[in-house]
């Protein structure tokens, strides 16, 4: 490019005009400065579940209730009978014949 | 209304003081805006987010520049700051073309015209504008407000912070490599 082209080139932004910002720029501002302003706020929920102190208390409520059950189980088996006396005691609850008794009716006949 | 008014109302939150600040300023921004990222959609993008970051950190604004140097500065570093986030997702992008399947082709960017060009001189300063994009962040600054914003050097130096003979020595090296640049072009 020659020396004659630059200096026109170079010259081209001696006479320019300033732009101007599109129609309607503090609106559309504003719309935007909303958008931002409701994808950065907190989250105002008045949803009282979510709310800390009512899950502490659930999460209290569930321990206390964990601790209950366990300490229940382990009264009840100190207090049990053995797995083979339960089975006695509801064999002869319902009348039911005794595992060997087959053969001893076989030994009568 | 003085200056000092309208940072104590704007502190207070008035939005007919916004209002004022961005009716006032809003084409000088968009304008600088304009110049270095050459798209008017990014450069209305930069102008918008320039008066968002003034409405948010006015209560930080200490006086100790004009309320427009403020703004120039923001607008200057918001749209440099646009112009290197392309210019890396434009860097990423060619490398996945080069290792991906799609071989969607490259959309080349038209030439950027300003609307206050007058008509004869479209062509010519097509060709600057294509040139000064090639220019260092800096010198691309400093020229873009000295020639479109018409600002002084001291002015400019106010915007970028640094001194009178630092933005002489910015002007001469973006004009050298101006030069250098548009001496690589055909006619």
């Amino acid at each position: 490019m020659t020396n004659r082209k630059i200096d026109e080139i170079m010259e081209s932004l001696d006479e320019i005009s300033s732009a101007e910002a599109p129609s309607f720029f503090y609106t559309r501002l504003k719309a935007k400065m909303l958008v931002q302003q409701n994808a950065f706020a907190p989250v105002h929920n008045n949803n009282w579940v979510l709310k800390p102190a009512f899950a502490f208390a659930a999460f209290i409520v569930l321990v206390a209730i964990n601790i209950f059950v366990i300490t229940m189980n382990n009264n009840k088996d100190e207090n049990n009978i053995t797995g083979s006396d339960n089975i006695q005691a509801i064999a002869a609850d319902y009348n039911l014949p005794d595992a060997n008794s087959l053969y001893d009716i076989a030994l009568e006949k | 209304m003085l200056e000092i008014e309208l940072i104590e109302r704007l502190k207070a939150g008035e939005e007919a003081a916004f209002k004022q600040l961005v009716e006032t300023h809003q084409n000088r921004v968009y304008n600088t805006a304009l110049g270095i990222v050459q798209n008017a959609e990014d450069a209305e993008d930069v102008a918008q987010e320039v008066f968002i970051q003034v409405y948010r950190s006015i209560q930080s604004f200490k006086g100790e520049s004009k309320l427009s140097t403020w703004l120039y500065r923001i607008a200057t570093t918001r749209a440099l700051d646009l112009l290197r986030s392309k210019k890396s997702k434009k860097r990423f992008g060619l490398v996945q073309r080069l290792f991906g399947d799609n071989n969607e082709p490259i959309l080349e960017i038209p030439d950027f015209n300003h609307p206050g060009i007058l008509l004869d001189k479209k062509e010519t300063a097509a060709k600057l504008f294509k040139a000064i994009k090639q220019l260092p962040d800096n010198q691309k600054a400093a020229f873009v407000l000295h020639k479109l914003e018409e600002m002084s050097y001291q002015e400019v130096s106010a915007v970028l912070n640094t001194t009178v003979p630092a933005i002489e020595s910015l002007m001469h090296r973006a004009k050298q490599n101006l030069r250098k640049i548009l001496e690589k072009q055909p006619d």
